[in-house]
């Protein structure tokens, strides 16, 4: 290895140093998964709709599918028969019909049972998992009519959660338990072709003379305003400037043409504020109504804030609300308000109420999920929730639904359920639409990310029609130091780390 | 300046003791960071050189390292660490397939399982590290793409996260105060010309500053007109911005204004008149002014009405009060705020009140509330209560000043003269009053006390209502008069004109 001088060097006055301009980005947001604002959003109306919407528009998909495959299936000379509802089902009848998938799992949270328990009086604690290795998971398949209890060997080996449409093929049995032999998904919703998206001059955007440009993804910064831990967000900041290391590196980061952020740029503080102190034996003076602004601690979102206008002036960000951000809880989150970035704002669109009618901001501050084209490329991605909730549902999490195993099957079968969010409205918070169900994925996204994920993880998918999505697991910055870079050309994956190297810290973490 | 760098180092390092970042360099200096990294080096160098530990220098590497097992041999425990946390990624990208390949086996058509030729994910790592552990770092990367100090301080650092604090304590000096979009060429931040900003810089507000500093801001003028003009813009003011707060007024007060006029009129001498007292005897010329102003007073206040919604009784209490009352005011809205945190039943007083106003003698009661109040203002700063009543009245007495218009203008100083006059009796009568102060301890206390208040009432009534008395009105009104000026006490009032009600009935 020889030895790089590089910067260890002595300063020369004449020295002069070029000047790096950053590649481009094109960038289309879509605003599919904006709700209505004020007057315009309500929440009177049952989230049942959301699941008759959901197979209303996924049952033609799954039933064309279902019958190209079973058209021709016999066993023992009897042709398996489309039923058109769940009720249909005839005992001992080879037949097939299409429903929505409802997972009943012991410990899945019950508002019935929670109001028994008058749970509702302290919120019952939050369930990591709903799995649970003693007692049954009860799968159902149930549509407009009713409801059919799910049996069989293929269901084992199936990843299945509730809100997935499904297409199953069996015989209901003596039990009047539903034998599965097979099962179809709607899989990959069709592809756009690359700038598809994106209206104007394809030309200039076909053209390939300029560098390979490169988008970056980030999760889970887990801003605290508490802990001292962010050198590392320090050292990704000078990295996506360009100030960081030598003139190979500095080009590299020249060619990073967007930042996405993907939710949880700031940490919770919740469990440190959670308990006011009345010990002082004092009835507090004044009783508190609502929001108490005294234990709001401002110190994450605005060092969030410096962060974000340090970056500004010279990249070009998109930031997706997340769990912990300060944006409502309820899927789809909507985009963290400008207002909280007193300095980047500037940056911001001006236009917060319809955002559509104007190029977008340059910190474009999203929804999550989100879609749009980065790079004539669809991108799709969200914060993590989905995920993490479908990992409730199934064996893989590790004990407290926390492990990393498993969720790159899980971002592979979203995309081929054709749902970012099958588990919303059941255990996934959402908002209850009511003419059509956001989350069905329509168009198949080039790049699917999730974030706030346990670690990085990639994969590239390829769907029966060609279609080829790189799936990306973005780990949590904070734990991890990792920001994934993403070719916009080849759409290969790179991950650059930012580690501090302290061992007198790793020891006494004893980690 | 470049070239002195190596004095404006030495000074903050050595003698200021302080931690610098290449940035920190680049920014004071005004040079490109890469630029201030060398200059770092050749201080470093001199530095240690002269004298060997003066300076201590962190360093920031990047490149690829070296795939686990390699490193593992070559390095120490400590580095081991590191490398444990490397390692841990490292299997991902193998780990999906078994369990995929599983999973899917339902649906057979497309085999989706991930491939197992999987390029590796190249990964790139920047490390910041000590100067003794710099070898030990360099040896588990395979190849260094750059290499420069970081940081000099003039100790070693005990905790490298104090590098954070540089960074921000950088923003919060330098990155504020200019345009990044200018200056961070000179530093040599990746430029990009396709940046937006908003145009305008910041919106203004769409409301405007909140009305409940209006008052204040305004209270030190009026003060220096002539009392008696003050008077009037205050009062008719307050009319119109109290009426949005309440509604039922609101529309009454419309209709009420033709009948009011009379009694209203004489309400608002007797405040007059009490300046007039408390005083010297306002000068005629006042009074003569204000013949012309008060219609446009009036116009104006229409237009404004949306601004001032709180304005109203501050305008009327401050008017009269000097300006150290104002500030008794306004403890006395927070005592009032407070209360209504504290106690659920707030909500009483304000329907009351309310219920008042849309009454059918709203009229009365405003002008009685007006005395009220006005009384109060003199030597005491307003209960709960009172502050409610004026809003209220407050409304009725501009309503009717707007009507009357010219003729009230006239009026004040012939009232001031008849104060004591043959219509209106003056004396006193016990009022429970509320009181809040600040106590040594800087805590607002309350006090529920007796207070004796002078009082003047066109019709005094009998004893036991209290405020009831004073409406010009003829008997029959009087008891509807009586519930409505129960205003202050609001509980009390309550229960005698339910009684009264019955009564009557039977």
């Amino acid at each position: 290895m020889a030895p790089i001088r590089g910067l260890l060097r002595a300063y020369h006055k004449e020295e002069q140093f070029s000047l790096q301009t950053r590649a481009p980005s094109s960038y289309n947001p879509l605003y599919s998964y904006r709700l209505s604002r004020g007057e315009n959003k309500h929440y009177l109306q049952q989230y049942g709709d959301m699941y008759f919407l959901r197979l209303a528009k996924l049952k033609p998909v799954v039933e064309k599918i279902a019958e190209d495959d079973w058209a021709d299936f016999e066993i023992a000379g009897e042709k398996a028969q489309r039923v058109e509802r769940v009720l249909d089902v005839r005992q001992g009848q080879l037949c097939w019909v299409v429903g929505t998938i409802y997972m009943d799992l012991p410990l899945k949270p019950n508002i019935l049972e929670d109001i028994g328990k008058e749970h509702w009086i302290a919120g019952p604690p939050p369930r990591h998992s709903y799995f649970s290795a003693d007692s049954e998971t009860q799968v159902f398949l149930e549509d407009e009519s009713g409801r059919l209890h799910l049996t069989g060997q293929t269901l084992k080996n199936s990843l299945l959660v509730t809100g997935v449409i499904v297409a199953v093929l069996g015989t209901e049995n003596a039990n009047g338990d539903f034998e599965v032999l097979d099962l179809h998904l709607p899989e990959l919703p069709p592809q756009p072709k690359r700038w598809e998206g994106s209206d104007d001059d394809e030309e200039e955007k076909m053209d390939v003379d300029q560098p390979r440009k490169k988008v970056a993804l980030v999760s889970g910064l887990d801003i605290s305003g508490t802990e001292a831990d962010t050198l590392s967000i320090s050292l990704l900041t000078e990295y996506l400037l360009g100030e960081a290391l030598d003139d190979d590196d500095q080009n590299e980061a020249n060619a990073i043409s967007r930042l996405i952020i993907a939710g949880n740029s700031v940490a919770s503080d919740l469990m440190l504020n959670h308990e006011p102190l009345i010990e002082d034996g004092k009835k507090p003076g004044s009783r508190k109504y609502g929001y108490d602004a005294s234990a709001y601690n401002p110190s994450p979102t605005e060092h969030f804030d410096q962060f974000l206008a340090e970056l500004l002036p010279s990249i070009p960000i998109t930031i997706l609300a997340g769990e912990r951000d300060p944006a409502n809880l309820s899927l789809p989150q909507q985009p963290i308000h400008p207002a909280m970035f007193p300095h980047s704002r500037a940056y911001a669109s001006a236009n917060v109420t319809d955002p559509g009618e104007e190029e977008p901001g340059w910190l474009d501050s999203v929804t999550n999920p989100w879609d749009g084209d980065v790079d004539g490329w669809r991108f799709m991605g969200n914060s993590g929730q989905p995920v993490d909730d479908i990992l409730k549902y199934i064996d893989l999490g590790g004990p407290d639904g926390d492990g990393a195993d498993g969720r790159m099957e899980i971002m592979i079968n979203m995309l081929r359920w054709r749902c970012g969010a099958p588990t919303a409205p059941d255990t996934l918070w959402s908002y209850p639409f009511r003419d059509r169900d956001q989350f069905v994925i329509e168009q198949c996204p080039h790049v699917f990310f999730v974030g706030n994920q346990a670690r990085f993880d990639t994969h590239v998918l390829h769907g029966p029609e060609g279609q080829q999505v790189r799936l990306i697991a973005v780990p949590r910055f904070h734990e991890t130091g990792e920001l994934v870079l993403v070719d916009s050309e080849t759409l290969e994956v790179e991950v650059i780390k930012f580690d501090v190297h302290d061992p007198s810290q790793l020891d006494l973490n004893g980690s | 300046m470049a070239d002195d760098f190596k004095k404006y180092l030495a000074t903050e390092i050595l003698s200021e003791q302080r931690t610098l970042s290449y940035r920190n360099v680049s920014r004071a200096l005004r040079v490109h960071v890469n630029a201030a990294k060398c200059m770092l080096y050749d201080f470093y160098g001199f530095q240690n050189e002269k004298r060997p530990g003066s300076v201590y220098a962190t360093y920031l590497v990047s490149g690829v390292k070296k795939p686990r097992k390699t490193v593992g041999g070559t390095n120490g425990t400590t580095d081991g660490h590191k490398h444990g946390d490397y390692d841990e990624d490292k299997p991902i990208p193998s780990s999906p397939p078994p369990f995929t390949s599983s999973m899917l086996e339902p649906s057979q058509q497309s085999s989706h399982a991930p491939e197992e030729s999987e390029t590796q994910v190249p990964v790139r790592t920047i490390t910041i590290v000590r100067e003794e552990d710099l070898e030990a770092v360099k040896q588990q990367y395979e190849t260094v793409t750059s290499m420069h100090i970081y940081s000099l301080s003039p100790t070693r650092l005990q905790d490298l996260v104090t590098l954070t604090d540089v960074s921000r304590g950088l923003f919060s000096d330098r990155f504020t105060k200019e345009d990044p979009l200018l200056t961070n060429k000179i530093y040599g931040i990746i430029q990009n010309p396709n940046v937006r900003r908003r145009k305008g810089k910041k919106p203004v507000f769409p409301q405007g500053p909140s009305p409940k500093f209006q008052p204040v801001k305004d209270d030190p003028k009026p003060p220096k007109s002539s009392a008696v003009t003050t008077d009037t813009t205050a009062t008719a003011k307050p009319t119109e911005s109290s009426r949005p707060s309440s509604r039922g007024s609101a529309s009454t007060t419309g209709s009420g204004r033709q009948p009011a006029l009379k009694r209203d009129a004489s309400d608002l001498f007797k405040a007059f008149a009490k300046q007039g007292q408390q005083k010297s005897k306002p000068k005629p010329t006042p009074s003569q002014d204000e013949d012309t102003p008060m219609p446009d007073d009036d116009e104006g206040v229409s237009e404004d009405e949306a601004l001032f919604l709180d304005t109203g009784t501050r305008k009327a209490a401050t008017t009269k009060k000097r300006p150290s009352d104002v500030k008794k005011d306004r403890d006395d809205k927070a005592a009032k705020l407070r209360k209504m945190m504290e106690s659920d039943d707030e909500a009483e007083p304000a329907v009351s009140n309310a219920k008042k106003a849309a009454g059918v003698n709203q009229e009365p009661v405003a002008a009685q509330n007006g005395t009220v109040a006005a009384e109060d203002d003199e030597e005491i700063a307003w209960s709960d209560s009172d502050t409610e009543k004026q809003q209220q009245s407050a409304p009725k007495q501009n309503a009717s000043t707007g009507n009357v218009g010219d003729e009230l203008m006239a009026t004040p100083a012939v009232a001031s003269a008849s104060a004591a006059g043959p219509r209106r009796r003056r004396g006193r009568r016990k009022v429970m009053k509320k009181r809040t102060m600040k106590d040594e301890d800087g805590y607002l206390v309350t006090k529920e006390e007796a207070a004796w208040e002078s009082f003047s009432e066109d019709e005094p009534e009998p004893v036991p209502k209290k405020e009831a008395p004073r409406s010009s009105l003829g008997s029959g009104k009087t008891q509807s008069n009586s519930q409505k000026g129960a205003g202050g006490k609001p509980g009390a009032k309550k229960g005698g004109t339910i009684m009264s009600f019955f009564g009557k009935k039977s």
